[in-house]
């Protein structure tokens, strides 16, 4: 009788001791790791990080969501830019383990070619119309031009010439202007570079976030982007997630125009 | 004496010459205007929001991006130099829009903006020689890469432009 009763006494204390355990577990690996910078130091990388590279190339899977949950649509992407105007990017499609090409986009820093391969059209753009004079980016939120209460956005010139999806996150200087409310909240890692993450609120009092950044720590540009649902928590919209990434690598042997044959020329 | 006739003369070359620097960059007198009311192409709803600058927008649905059943253009006709879209964020998922900006020389330029990521006046171009006027188009199409439905829409507000 007394050796039952120790069994079941023992018993009950391993069962305490798994559920402690599991329970200690499991608060470790929700635990935020805690970011390396504040705020206003995410947001000055955010400014300046067109001045922390010189040239950036990879991949990246952009994935938009329907309301079940359900993949709406899904491209790949691939891309290479220089920070002085050269810019090489694919996109395709994904469908299933269909993968059909859609856009193509080139530019040498003075004249840019954009290939839509479903419509079969082609346009070529000089890049003049752009802003050729970087000095003239806000470097800070100080420096933001408000007209009406409302900021005057001034993109870097690639990232308003190029069709990208991926651009503004790339050339994240002005994404830093916008008028709302950036959080720190953690660190990560994203295709093995660390990284720091950021909730962007539209206004102050807003409950929940409308985005989520992965912002690169050495350089600045987000490596991965969750759009999120201001009704629903977590509920993410859409997705891009940057699956590799060189940074200061050569990419001048992927500056080749396309050829035109066969193809409409849109302008 | 000599030095306080020098001293005059000196002086009063230094104000010459900064009346004839200034004298230009008061002739160009800086404005900003708002694009015409122009439309063409698809019908455009009225919304009012608070997002919007002044508190009114127009707005269209975009195309179904499997068949473009609802295709359609606009055109607003603008000034010369720097030219700003005003997006209007009024909750829910935007799209991206594709402006086409044309120089009535001929020039012509296309910038994507992705709605979704942006609420105020977003700079989306500008034309070197002052004299030069044209006009924006968007469309309702679908752009490559971006997250495109029936259900987003597109709320045009303002195209502005500043001359010297």
């Amino acid at each position: 009788m007394k050796s039952k009763n120790t069994l079941v006494a023992g018993l009950f204390v391993l069962c305490l001791v798994a559920l402690l355990a599991i329970l200690v577990q499991s608060r470790a690996a929700n635990k935020p790791v805690s970011a390396s910078v504040d705020t206003p130091t995410l947001v000055a990388r955010l400014f300046n990080s067109h001045n922390l590279w010189k040239t950036i190339s990879g991949t990246a899977a952009i994935t938009y969501y329907n309301a079940d949950g359900a993949i709406q649509q899904a491209f790949s992407d691939q891309f290479a830019y220089s920070a002085d105007g050269l810019a090489a990017v694919e996109v395709n499609q994904i469908d299933g383990a269909q993968s059909a090409r859609t856009m193509t986009f080139i530019s040498d820093g003075v004249t840019a070619m954009q290939v839509t391969w479903g419509a079969g059209t082609y346009v070529v753009q000089s890049t003049e119309h752009f802003m050729q004079d970087l000095t003239a980016l806000p470097a800070s939120a100080a420096q933001v031009e408000t007209r009406d209460g409302f900021p005057v956005i001034k993109r870097h010139p690639i990232a308003m010439f190029s069709p990208d999806p991926l651009v503004d996150f790339l050339f994240p200087v002005g994404l830093a202007q916008r008028q709302g409310i950036y959080k720190v909240v953690g660190a990560d890692e994203v295709s093995s570079r660390k990284t720091t993450v950021v909730e962007y609120f539209w206004a102050a009092d807003d409950v929940l976030p409308v985005a989520r950044y992965w912002v690169d720590d050495e350089i600045g540009i987000i490596l991965q982007v969750h759009n999120l649902d201001q009704e629903k928590p977590d509920r993410v919209l859409g997705e891009i997630m940057i699956t590799s990434l060189s940074v200061d690598q050569p990419i001048e042997s992927l500056i080749v125009f396309p050829q035109t044959d066969g193809l409409t020329k849109e302008n | 004496m000599k030095f306080t006739i020098r001293f005059f003369y000196s002086s009063l070359l230094i104000v010459v010459a900064l009346l004839i620097g200034t004298l230009p960059v008061l002739g160009a007198i800086y404005t900003i205007s708002e694009t015409s009311s122009d439309f063409f192409g698809v019908s455009l709803t009225n919304v009012s929001a608070l997002s919007c600058n002044n508190g009114n927008a127009k707005a269209t649905q975009q195309a179904t991006y499997s068949t473009f059943t609802a295709s359609g253009s606009w055109y607003a006709y603008v000034g010369t130099r720097d030219w700003e879209a005003f997006i209007c964020h009024n909750g829910g998922s935007l799209p991206a829009v594709r402006y086409h900006i044309v120089a009535n020389t001929g020039e012509n330029w296309y910038t994507t903006v992705n709605f979704e990521n942006w609420l105020g006046y977003v700079d989306i171009g500008n034309f070197d020689n002052s004299n030069t006027s044209g006009r924006t188009q968007m469309t309702n199409q679908c752009v490559t890469g971006y997250a495109c439905d029936s259900y987003r829409w597109i709320y045009y507000d303002w195209v502005r432009y500043s001359t010297w």
